[in-house]
């Protein structure tokens, strides 16, 4: 399985993993061949990356996901952006911070 | 402030699922002192659909009694007036969000996940604040969003479109709607708000829960909701669809008279409380599609 940048994706390949955006909305099931109007859709949506197989994409360069607790941190920080020049909401940002930070690390 | 587009929308959604007029029915009857816990049963039993799930609810290992439960009155005795207007509550609201219909099961599901965590933080803080209706705080919270689920179901392409303009500008849906589509959820849920006959301090609480500074005489109640919003964000409790963080409105602060330390608490309450309530939302998801 490989992941690829969707504007390389074509019609006919089949994901070999769910199509999530950003939101973690699960837009396409695993095992769905793409078309036209679901690539057109996936783009509508916000998905910047697709998983499909091995053999279907061996000339296209491969990319990396973006996940993991670092990358959860600075995902807090730019939800918060300018919101917490407030100290109540940078007090929240904190304690939020630590604790969803030991959820991840217990879970 | 009714737009076309507004109201065309509107009237595609009369199939949209209604709370059950029981629950309307209880909740008067649970506001009266003089009820008993036969005359709430006599109006649940009316309800064959809500008596069968109310029943397998109270027999699920949630609340784990070690006899079973065979008759609504008896749970009415086990468990209360409140937490059963509660449970019958939740319950018909999460039917609202759990219709088959459409495809985005998951968005759908995120959206219940931050509706629920909204409402365990509205009971915090209103707890805190020693508010004297936070079960209603509960149901304010639960309902503030609903607006997102009929734009979800009823008008995927604007819904795809606003929450991809949130994503690329980091703004609030509630800005992109307003930005792209000339009305918001917040309006949506005024709507539905007033075709389900639901209590002023509901009503307002959905329209003003990001302008808490308009909601008149539920400004205290739209501030609660306003901050379990932020509560439950910036926990990651679900999602409503974008990621953004709404800006804290001081003057809604300033209402609820809470202070910073009160913060830290009131987040590793809401934390634990939504991890308790999981299980039961687990139950009704069974209790539902048993």
């Amino acid at each position: 399985m490989r992941r690829i940048l969707l504007k390389d994706a074509s019609a006919g390949m089949s994901l070999a993993a769910d199509a999530i955006n950003a939101q973690q909305m699960l837009l396409l099931k695993k095992g769905t061949a793409l078309t036209e109007k679901s690539l057109q859709m996936l783009k509508s949506w916000g998905v910047e990356t697709v998983c499909i197989a091995q053999s279907e994409t061996e000339d296209i360069e491969t990319v990396s996901p973006a996940d993991n607790s670092a990358a959860i941190q600075e995902e807090l920080l730019s939800q918060f952006a300018d919101t917490v020049e407030n100290p109540i909401m940078a007090e929240i940002c904190r304690v939020a911070a630590d604790i969803v930070h030991e959820r991840t690390h217990s879970a | 402030m009714l737009n076309p587009k507004l109201k065309a929308m509107i009237r595609r959604i009369d199939d949209l699922p209604t709370l059950p007029r029981t629950v309307f029915r209880i909740t008067e009857m649970i506001n009266n002192p003089r009820s008993s816990a036969r005359d709430l049963a006599q109006v649940i039993t009316d309800d064959q659909v809500l008596t069968a799930r109310l029943l397998r609810l109270v027999n699920s290992s949630f609340y784990g009694f070690p006899q079973r439960i065979t008759t609504i009155t008896r749970a009415i005795v086990l468990l209360g007036f409140d937490a059963i207007r509660h449970l019958l509550l939740t319950t018909s609201v999460f039917d609202i969000f759990s219709d088959r219909k459409s495809e985005l099961q998951v968005a759908r599901e995120k959206l219940w996940d931050h509706s629920l965590g909204c409402a365990v933080a509205a009971k915090v803080i209103g707890k805190q604040i020693r508010h004297d209706k936070i079960e209603e705080l509960f149901v304010c919270a639960l309902l503030h969003d609903i607006g997102k689920i009929v734009s979800m179901v009823y008008a995927q392409e604007d819904y795809a479109a606003v929450t991809r303009l949130a994503a690329e500008k980091n703004i609030l849906l509630f800005e992109a709607e307003a930005a792209l589509l000339e009305y918001t959820h917040a309006d949506i849920g005024r709507l539905l708000a007033e075709r389900w006959n639901l209590p002023n301090m509901v009503a307002d609480v959905i329209v003003y829960h990001h302008t808490p500074d308009q909601a008149g005489p539920y400004a205290k109640e739209a501030a609660v909701v306003h901050l379990a919003d932020i509560f439950c964000r910036a926990l990651q409790l679900g999602s409503g669809g974008d990621h953004r963080m709404p800006a804290l409105d001081t003057a809604a602060w300033d209402l609820l008279q809470l202070d910073e330390t009160d913060i830290a608490p009131m987040l590793a309450e809401v934390e634990s409380g939504f991890n308790d309530i999981s299980p039961f939302t687990d139950a009704i998801v069974t209790a539902a599609t048993a």
